[in-house]
């Protein structure tokens, strides 16, 4: 691929509840673009838990259409302990039967693999109000 | 210039005169409160006395880090007033993380953090 490399999906401190909100961006644009070609992505998830809240869903979402369908690719689910959580994903995965987008609406701590858009980006639910310094990190290792 | 050749300039440059930093978040509250380490590169220099103005003293010191280590790192950015700066094993408090003065083309390079403590 031409851009190798850590991107930063999402940098953001959990405060209030989030219904859908898609928090990456990288200088006013919400996804990080230009992975076209991308063979393989490695994401790392980092949740550094303050007090308060009760549950936060980070959705890993990619598009084939510019971004006019987003589609989620990885759900992991977090609670009130920190935790990091990683997963690997290919793009060479064949998928043989039709999956139709979902957009926030993956299982906990489940994938779909091998749908590989040249555009990700980062959205989150979350329930209750998280307080203490409540941070959430998501790093797409591309390659 | 662009971001990514002035990046790369930086990186020699730390590489060559800098140090290693430990950026730190704590969260939660207490004295046993989780912290999140994240090791960067970068240099320490003291304040000029004719830069002591504002909120700033005597006994700052101004780090210079490289942004594209603390996202490596998985840090969740931006840096905020609070977190910590461990140098040479010293925490030091962070007072005001400047993300704007280091910035090419819109694409922050490296953090100027006043640093206290």
């Amino acid at each position: 691929m031409n851009n190798p490399g850590v991107y930063d999906l999402a940098s953001v401190a959990l405060t209030t509840a989030l219904t859908g909100e898609v928090v990456t961006d990288i200088s006013g644009v919400e996804y990080v673009g230009g992975l076209d070609g991308m063979l393989a992505a490695s994401i790392q998830t980092r949740f550094a838990y303050g007090s308060g809240g009760t549950t936060c869903k980070i959705y890993i979402q990619t598009s084939l259409d510019q971004g006019t369908t987003w589609c989620d690719v990885c759900c992991v689910a977090l609670t009130t302990s920190s935790a990091t959580k990683v997963v690997n994903l290919s793009g060479l995965t064949p998928k043989t039967t039709a999956a139709t987008p979902g957009d926030g609406a993956l299982a906990d701590d489940t994938c779909v693999d091998g749908i590989f858009g040249d555009r990700w980006r980062c959205k989150i639910t979350s329930v209750g109000t998280y307080a203490g310094n409540t941070t959430v990190a998501v790093r797409l290792t591309a390659r | 210039m662009t971001p990514e050749q002035c990046l790369a300039s930086y990186r020699r440059s730390l590489d060559r005169v800098g140090e290693d930093i430990i950026i730190r978040r704590y969260t939660g509250a207490g004295t046993s409160r989780p912290k999140f380490d994240a090791t960067v590169r970068g240099r320490v220099i003291e304040y000029l006395p004719k830069e002591l103005v504002g909120t700033i003293q005597q006994g700052d010191r101004k780090l210079i880090i490289l942004a594209d280590d603390l996202v490596t790192a998985g840090f969740s950015l931006p840096l905020r007033k609070g977190d910590k700066a461990v140098v040479r094993g010293k925490e030091l408090n962070i007072e005001a993380p400047d993300d704007n003065t280091r910035r090419v083309q819109g694409v922050l390079i490296a953090y100027e953090l006043q640093c206290r403590g």
